[in-house]
């Protein structure tokens, strides 16, 4: 935030120090609908203090992008210490069914693609896009190519439509802004394709929740993205996200010097989940092993698609799992 | 070809800053350079440490579980942080307050940082980047030129003659104890 | 209401929310008066609200862009809206325990930021929609359902609360009094930088009711009995301020100057342990 106080005036942007992260995601939703792109970053306590507003930036398919850089908790925990405890939380910790998208980086490079992208899924689906980090990449200094030009998803503000309804499960109606005379009527209440608010009638209800979870579900093709390493004939997989995916990817090299036939599927996002490319490992790998700095928020999420033996390797201590603990774990399950 | 580079001393010695500049160097230079370092309170008043992971090819793991070349400021960080020098590893310890234990399959160079900065600058302020200099005199990692560069792109201007001479400096006691 | 205001409601929305003799009505007469006498842009004026009886005065009554938010939150969503199109008018309207229990901490500091809102606080002195429980701006004394042997807390003033975080422009009137309410509305929209209005809005089922007021006619006439002009209340003896109305407009030239600033205290009551 303090690069952005920074930069983001020299870019005609503007940046605001709220009192606190309830109020910043608040601006940042306030900031949205009056067409600006908006984001905040947080960490631990913070992100919690997010989650009611987070909901309303669901329920009134609001784009933004929250990062949030995991540490140790839970509570204040070791606030300068990395952890990777925030996986469901940016999941679940809304009140009510919902669905979000989440991106996990793994360098710097990716904390800078990875903002383009977000920015892009919310522009297009109209939600909040979490860059779920972590302390280690989050402090990480590192060789990083910037682009002189991006592409940018512009946001669809045709007047005249519903800005809350869509003929299609899931679609995405057009999101006029203040001041474009649209006369909008905004709430976080159960509301009609116009935004009336109609909290008495189950079938609107349903219906709204439902679209907004087949926008993200009906596009998870699109959405999901893994990388593969070392895949074709291995028989253990590491399943790994964040910089716990690059100790994984150096294990599984180191690995591979000594003869086991290991790869690494590395989720760059966490939601929607990689259910398919972690149900494809299916018959061609024996195991699966899931090393992450929690206690197994994707290990849970693998097991329910994979379907040969699944381990996980959980470590909440502050510090990064290191290298040679992946390599000492795979070489107890081989 | 992979470097593995750890500064460590106390927080206030300028550690965090000639990490920094390596890592800048070596992106300037066409290389591909990862750091982490002690960050908040760890980096004030206590033992602290800058890493800078360095190499012509993609870095999988950016820190450090094994060091090439360990550069240290206070007694405190050469104990803590001895173990991770691999065996054919380089130290540079600063005489004023660390001593060099002899070579055990590890070379030990001890070198006048702080006292060269206090000869030549009357302050110990400069010391860090004199020890980066040792650390480019004595091993070939990143051309001078784009530390050059590095320094003028981090530093302060009014601060740029003095540091680029405290490099300079740190050079030369670096390419002395390459010879010896 | 006049039917020259209809222009300004959302077609479609036929009847409000509020109980029989509830002041939200007049009020929201009072701030589509002042919108229409400054002849405001309506395709540039933006109301936000949170959560309560009075953040359905603009929601969805108000025929322009209306931002309907969380309970306490709707300062920081205007703040965010301001700052990215200046050319909007923001005007927040909510209710007391919304924007000084809830949202305290983002009115002071708005406030302080000067950020160019107007915040309407339509102070009913209780939490009416959720079922009349005290707030931060219930009298002393006063019954409520958290409070059943009457409110023994001091009670925020918010003229003074405001006016000392940093407003530019700080009035109280009742819906009493609709034609100063109006134009302090109207002063409040003008005024560059942080404007804030308290009006005492009588609320007839929460706050009437439990405090004996047998029918609205007797708690109107408990409000409009309540006023004191701040010129006035500025002779009177402190003794005789607590509990009072005291009505007017503030500048932050009135804190330099100490002069005109109601001190009516934390009455007689206290924590009860």
């Amino acid at each position: 935030m303090e690069t952005l106080a920074e930069l983001l005036p020299r870019a005609g942007g503007v940046f605001v120090q709220m009192e606190d992260e309830i109020a910043s995601i608040s601006a940042v939703i306030g900031a949205s609908w009056t067409g600006a792109k908006a984001m905040t970053a947080t960490s631990g306590p913070g992100f919690s203090l997010m989650m009611e507003a987070l909901g309303y930036a669901v329920f009134t398919e609001t784009p933004c992008v929250i990062v949030d850089v995991q540490r140790a908790g839970p509570c204040t925990g070791q606030a300068t210490r990395v952890g990777g405890g925030d996986v469901m939380q940016c999941k679940w910790g809304m009140h009510g069914d919902v669905e979000i998208v989440a991106l996990a980086p793994w360098s710097v490079q990716e904390m800078y693609d990875l903002s383009v992208r977000a920015f892009n899924v919310a522009e297009r689906l109209r939600l909040p896009v979490f860059l779920m980090a972590d302390e280690a990449v989050g402090h990480l200094h590192e060789t990083a190519e910037f682009h002189d030009r991006i592409a940018v998803e512009q946001r669809d503000r045709r007047k005249g439509f519903p800005p809350f309804g869509h003929g299609d499960p899931g679609g995405v109606p057009p999101m006029p802004c203040f001041g474009d005379g649209e006369n909008l009527l905004v709430t976080g209440s159960t509301h009609d394709e116009r935004g009336y608010r109609k909290v008495e009638e189950p079938q609107v209800h349903a219906r709204l929740v439902e679209r907004l979870r087949q926008k993200v579900l009906l596009r998870r093709d699109e959405l999901v993205d893994v990388e593969r390493y070392m895949l074709d004939d291995a028989e253990t997989v590491i399943v790994a996200y964040g910089f716990t995916a690059r100790g994984a990817l150096a294990a599984a090299r180191e690995l591979r010097g000594r003869g086991r036939k290991v790869g690494l599927l590395r989720l760059r996002t966490l939601w929607p989940f990689a259910d398919k490319e972690v149900a494809a490992l299916d018959g061609r790998a024996r195991r699966v092993f899931v090393p992450e700095m929690n206690h197994g928020q994707v290990l849970g999420e693998v097991r329910k698609h994979f379907r040969g033996d699944v381990a996980g390797y959980g470590q909440t201590d502050g510090e990064v799992i290191p290298v040679g603990t992946i390599v000492r774990e795979v070489e107890r399950l081989t | 070809m992979l470097t593995r580079v750890r500064f460590g001393g106390l927080g206030g010695q300028g550690i965090v800053l000639a990490g920094s500049i390596l890592g800048e160097a070596a992106t300037l230079a066409g290389l591909n350079a990862a750091g982490s370092n002690s960050y908040g309170a760890a980096a004030r008043g206590t033992a602290c440490r800058s890493d800078v992971v360095l190499s012509d090819e993609p870095i999988d793991y950016p820190h450090l579980a094994a060091a090439d070349v360990l550069a240290v400021m206070s007694q405190a960080a050469l104990e803590k942080y001895l173990p991770i020098v691999t065996t054919g590893g380089v130290v540079f310890v600063d005489d004023f307050s660390v001593k060099a234990p002899p070579d055990d399959g590890r070379r030990f160079h001890s070198v006048p940082a702080t006292a060269t900065a206090v000869r030549e600058f009357g302050g110990r302020q400069s010391a860090n980047i004199i020890l980066l200099g040792v650390v480019l005199g004595a091993v070939d990692v990143v051309p001078l030129d784009a530390v050059r560069d590095a320094i003028r792109a981090t530093v302060r201007e009014r601060f740029h003659a003095a540091n680029l001479r405290a490099l300079d400096l740190g050079v030369e006691l670096g390419r002395a104890a390459r010879r010896v | 209401m006049t039917r020259v205001f209809e222009q300004y409601l959302r077609p479609g929305v036929k009847a409000t929310a509020f109980c029989p003799g509830c002041g939200h009505g007049i009020l929201l007469h009072g701030i589509l008066r002042a919108v229409d006498e400054l002849g405001l842009d309506r395709e540039k004026l933006l109301f936000v609200s949170g959560i309560g009886c009075a953040a359905w005065i603009p929601s969805p009554h108000i025929l322009a862009d209306t931002l309907h938010t969380l309970h306490g939150r709707a300062v920081a969503y205007a703040t965010g809206a301001k700052l990215a199109n200046p050319a909007l008018t923001v005007i927040v309207v909510s209710g007391d325990g919304d924007l000084v229990s809830i949202g305290g901490n983002h009115l002071v500091h708005a406030a302080r930021r000067g950020v160019d809102l107007t915040v309407i606080c339509a102070n009913n002195e209780i939490y009416g929609m959720t079922g009349g429980q005290a707030g931060p701006t219930t009298p002393v004394g006063a019954i409520s359902a958290t409070t059943p042997r009457g409110n023994p807390y001091a009670t925020f003033d918010l003229v003074k609360l405001v006016l000392g975080a940093g407003a530019a422009y700080v009035a109280r009137y009742p819906v009493t009094q609709p034609r100063p309410m109006t134009d302090a509305i109207k002063k409040a929209i003008r005024t560059p930088g942080f404007a804030f209005v308290d009006v005492a809005s009588p609320c007839p089922t929460q706050f009437g009711r439990r405090n004996r007021f047998e029918d609205v006619g007797a708690l109107y006439d408990r409000t409009h009995d309540l006023v004191l002009p701040r010129e006035e209340a500025a002779m009177r003896p402190q003794s005789e301020l607590a509990g009072r109305l005291v009505v007017g407009e503030w500048t932050p030239e009135d804190l330099r100057l100490g002069a005109g600033i109601p001190h009516d205290g934390p009455g007689p009551g206290g924590p009860p342990c």
